[in-house]
């Protein structure tokens, strides 16, 4: 799942950049005021722990093994902050000495693996074990669900991401310049071997090892030690700056594409053109939908190839804004004891 | 008289709440004395010495430090933290938890560049510790790629640049090859010599009378057993079996007599048998 | 030793069951050894970044800046000669850098492009990438679907698909090189505070280089574990309790962690810590770096002029 250089376009991981800046930013404002002098090692121990989590095997029924991202897990257990942190310190270490993931491609990469995989799981979780008991065999279960959901989250995240490099970035007659396969392609493939394998690797091991600290030291499940799933509680009133902060990327994404875009020559109206004809059958009738859709507002210049450039971002995007606005409303409705623990 | 640096007052304190590791413990240490630390394995050395470096605070008693309190609210106050920090320093029984740094260098820059010390004083203070350790060769390696010795040396080092007043070491022998122990030995009596208080941890019966003037024995139940000048407590051959600090040894020799005497777990053995033995 | 079992009886009883070397080493397994040696032998080998090369001899910020932008020259290319001139740009610093092509060639390739370019093979059938045939390869009846795409009647090679893979593999290829040329000619602690220059925070370029450090503390833990498991290994378990054994392990890491975690922060805190870190680093701007940052944007601004010229 790690992403190359060389597989995105500029104006992809330049968004991504956009996006994660500031998500880095205020992850590590809230843990240096939450965990103070800790913070430093807490996160570096963390990080080093999720980067030896990839160097178990572990057995799969048909004598093959696999290993675990490992992105709920440590977001269970430290919280998704703290999680966020400590996986984004392993992908850049990834990056720079094994190769694994580019260096214009982490922020899409941590997007991916360090933000949404820890926070789906994480959430998934909370969801799951909502009024059990912090040793409860349910916690088991919903462990072991948020780890299967979680990897195929980043995985569809990171096909999509593939996936529109031939539509956003092409020569003028339509040819890719990056990562050469469409949505139908890039899909599908990734998100099967998630589905059938790796989802289920993530869910043994997020539960099992869940299960073993139940059994082995119960008091890190109700996260008594004090630096664990710090963040939420305290800083709470400031949770409506950052949803509203995100909101606003999210908001500004297709004008920065488009932005972007005309910047670098990218999209020069012929450009617009070709790129149009490129787009897919599927984005085609989605397309129509949204002329069916804005044809009462009639305004003009909202002619149909760029109603179906801005359906195209739109839908791209719309996936952030649903997993922000889930995790968003998750947050607000969870018990109390599941925000200040 | 020299004035006190720490009163320690009834102190008890257990680990996680729940395992005990000093209980009613009373103590005073003045400026300028050189103090072994004597006690078995689980007996709450270091927990003393976490206690006296201001990283544990005890669950009953209270420890002064200059006469002011220490606790962890009186520690966040920066110019006392700051004070402290630079006038107490701790070699940690574990160097793998003491060395967290990339190389060797970042890793004895790193306590004076955290209590502000200028850049050119910094660099010349790793200079000179590099050389005195002869470890210039070892700069710019990680402290995973150093063995264990070195990383002890390493350790030492990092704390030495801070500069303390009060030295506070813990097993610093354990793991160093004789001659960077008697390197060590050396060491320290010269720092103490400077002007350096010096309070020690350890079970390493041989080295106690040159690492000490004053002796205090742990026991295993947690409290202070005994304390006395070091010639005296190490005398007491049935109060150091009873902390467990000596053990009955008993070996066969050729002629098939039995031999029992008292040894330490660490020190060589010394024998002064008339004949050749096998055991 | 008077426990009953803990003695050995007449020597060492013969193996009844193993040739040895009959069993080849897991893929995985083999992952964790390479990765431990590649942390004990030191990041890389610094074998390199110790040569009197053109690239060792520049300031670490000004390389990482300049290349930096080079990086993003790279992805913003799109015609395959000035691609292919990058690369060989690169492949000259290489060179400048007393790096052996032989050594550095193998290193990139085997790398990303490799599987990339295996990837782009597709890229090259007009299934994938419509356009001109090249080489017509079958011909059906008519053309059929695939649940969400549509296999077209004649299958052939295109001059784009060929276009497409090849620019696909050349612009990945150039990126790693780069990136390895960067890594290949700093040391590791100075790439690291280097780092700064990108605004990175020294507090999170230090909580990388402690990852590091722990990292390797926790691979020698684990191997520990692993050995001793090897040598108490008696009969092959159920997958169900292999299970249950390796995620148990990582229960203990993670534990393990959290606690060192606690200490650390009392080393920390012993040597003066308090919530921002310091860190020194002996950095020294020399004239071979204006000479090279000049150069540098000279020659990024040809390039960069040439990409947009030709359109
Ligand atoms: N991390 C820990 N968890 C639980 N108990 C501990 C821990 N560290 C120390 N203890 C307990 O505290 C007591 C004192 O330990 P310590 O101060 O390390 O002794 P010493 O240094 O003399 O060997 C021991 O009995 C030990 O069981
Ligand atoms: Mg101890």
């Amino acid at each position: 799942m790690h992403i190359p250089d060389g597989y995105l376009g500029p104006q992809t991981y330049g968004t991504f950049y956009a996006i994660m800046l500031p998500i880095w930013f205020w992850a590590s404002k809230m843990l240096k005021k939450t965990l103070k002098a800790k913070h430093a090692p807490y996160l570096a121990l963390c990080a080093a722990f999720s980067f030896v989590i990839m160097m178990f095997n572990v057995p799969i029924p048909g004598g093959s093994t696999g290993h675990a991202v490992g992105g709920a897990l440590i977001a269970i257990i430290m919280g998704p902050w703290a999680a966020l942190m400590a996986i984004s310190t392993v992908l850049i270490i990834q990056a720079l000495l094994f190769g694994d993931g580019g260096i214009t491609a982490i922020a899409a990469n941590c997007f991916n693996m360090a933000f949404v995989m820890p926070f789906a799981g994480y959430y998934i979780y909370r969801i799951l074990v909502s009024g059990s008991d912090a040793v409860s065999p349910r916690r088991v279960f919903a462990a072991a669900i948020a780890g299967y959901v979680s990897i195929n989250f980043a995985a569809f995240f990171a096909a999509v991401e593939l996936g529109i490099q031939p539509l956003i970035a092409h020569t003028p007659d339509g040819v890719p310049l990056y990562a050469p396969y469409s949505l139908n392609v890039a899909v599908p493939i990734m998100t099967f071997e998630h589905l059938v394998f790796f989802g289920f690797v993530e869910a043994v091991v997020t539960g099992l090892v869940i299960a073993y600290i139940i059994r082995t030291e119960p008091s890190l499940m109700r996260g008594s030690t004090p630096s664990l799933v710090p963040a939420i509680g305290k800083v709470g009133g400031n949770w409506k700056k950052l949803w509203a902060g995100i909101g606003v990327l999210i908001l500004l994404t297709p004008l920065g594409l488009l932005a972007s875009g005309t910047a670098w020559g990218e999209w020069t109206s012929e450009g617009l053109e070709s790129l149009l004809n490129y787009v897919p059958e599927g984005f085609k009738s989605l397309n129509g939908l949204w002329s069916s859709f804005m044809a009462g507002y009639n305004i003009s210049g909202w002619n149909s190839p760029f109603l179906s450039a801005l359906g195209y971002i739109f839908s791209a995007i719309v996936g952030v804004g649903l997993i922000v606005l889930i995790a968003f409303l998750i947050s607000r409705l969870l018990p109390a004891e599941g925000r200040s623990s | 008289m020299e004035k006190k640096v720490f009163e320690i007052k009834d102190v008890s304190y257990s680990c996680l709440g729940k395992f005990p590791a000093l209980c009613g413990v009373n103590l005073e240490i003045k400026e300028k004395e050189k103090i072994a630390l004597l006690g078995a394995n689980g007996s709450g050395k270091s927990s003393l010495i976490l206690i006296l470096n201001g990283l544990a605070f005890p669950q009953k008693g209270e420890i002064r430090f200059m006469g002011e309190r220490l606790t962890e609210e009186s520690l966040e106050d920066e110019e006392f933290n700051s004070f402290f920090r630079k006038t107490v320093g701790l070699v940690f029984q574990n160097s793998d938890i003491q060395l967290f740094s990339s190389t060797v260098w970042d890793e004895i820059a790193f306590g004076p560049t955290q209590l502000g010390i200028s850049k050119a004083e910094v660099e010349e203070r790793v200079n000179d510790l590099l050389e005195m350790l002869d470890m210039h060769s070892l700069k710019d390696r990680s402290p995973y790629q150093l063995s264990g010795g070195e990383k002890k040396k390493v350790a030492i080092a990092s704390t030495l640049a801070v500069n303390p007043d009060i030295l506070l070491l813990d097993e610093p022998t354990n793991g160093l090859d004789p001659r960077t122990q008697a390197f060590l030995m050396e060491l320290l009596e010269e720092l103490h010599r400077s002007g350096k208080t010096i309070i020690t941890a350890t079970h390493d019966l041989g080295k106690v009378e040159k690492m000490a003037d004053r002796v205090i024995i742990l026991g295993e139940d947690h409290t202070i057993v005994t304390e006395g000048c070091a010639s005296e407590v190490l005398g007491n051959k049935s109060l150091l079996l009873e902390v467990n600090l000596i053990h009955e040894h008993l070996h066969r020799h050729d002629d098939g007599t039995l031999h029992s005497h008292e040894h330490g777990h660490f020190s060589e053995h010394e024998h002064n048998h008339n004949k050749y033995k096998t055991v | 030793m008077s426990y009953r079992w803990l003695k050995t009886e007449g020597g060492i009883a013969p193996c009844p069951c193993c040739k040895i070397g009959g069993r080849k080493i897991g893929f995985l397994e083999r992952t964790l050894v390479e990765v431990t040696s590649f942390f004990r032998n030191g990041l890389f080998s610094e074998e390199y970044a110790k040569k009197n090369g053109i690239l060792q001899r520049i300031d670490p910020r000004v390389k990482i800046l300049t290349l930096g932008i080079l990086l993003v020259a790279v992805s913003l290319m799109r015609h395959l000669t000035l691609i292919g001139g990058l690369y060989l740009t690169v492949l000259f610093l290489a060179i400048l850098s007393k790096i052996d092509l032989k050594f550095f060639l193998p290193r990139v390739w085997l790398f990303i492009p490799l599987f990339s370019g295996i990837i782009a093979i597709p890229a090259l059938f007009n299934v994938f990438v419509p356009g001109e045939p090249l080489l017509t390869l079958i011909t059906f009846k008519s053309k059929w679907s695939v649940g969400l795409f549509e296999i077209p009647k004649t299958i052939s090679i295109t001059k784009q698909g060929l276009f497409v893979a090849t620019m696909f593999v050349m612009r990945v290829a150039t990126s790693v090189s780069l990136v390895v040329l960067i890594v290949l000619t700093t040391r590791w602690q100075y790439l690291l505070k280097a780092l700064r220059v990108l605004w990175v925070p020294q507090m999170f370029t230090f909580i990388i280089g402690m990852t590091c450090r722990y990292i390797h503390l926790l691979l020698k833990l684990i191997e520990d574990i692993h050995l001793a498991k090897k040598s108490r290994v008696i009969k092959k378990t159920s997958v169900v309790a292999g299970q249950r054994w390796v995620t148990s392990q990582i229960g203990n890491i993670l534990k393990r962690s959290l606690q060192m975690s606690e200490e650390v922060h009392s080393a920390m805190l012993s040597r003066g810590f308090t919530n921002d870190v310091r860190i020194l680093d002996t950095f020294r701007i020399k004239r071979v770096d204006y000479v090279w940052a000049a150069f540098f944007i000279l020659f990024t601004s040809v390039i960069l002029g040439f990409n947009s010229i030709l359109g």
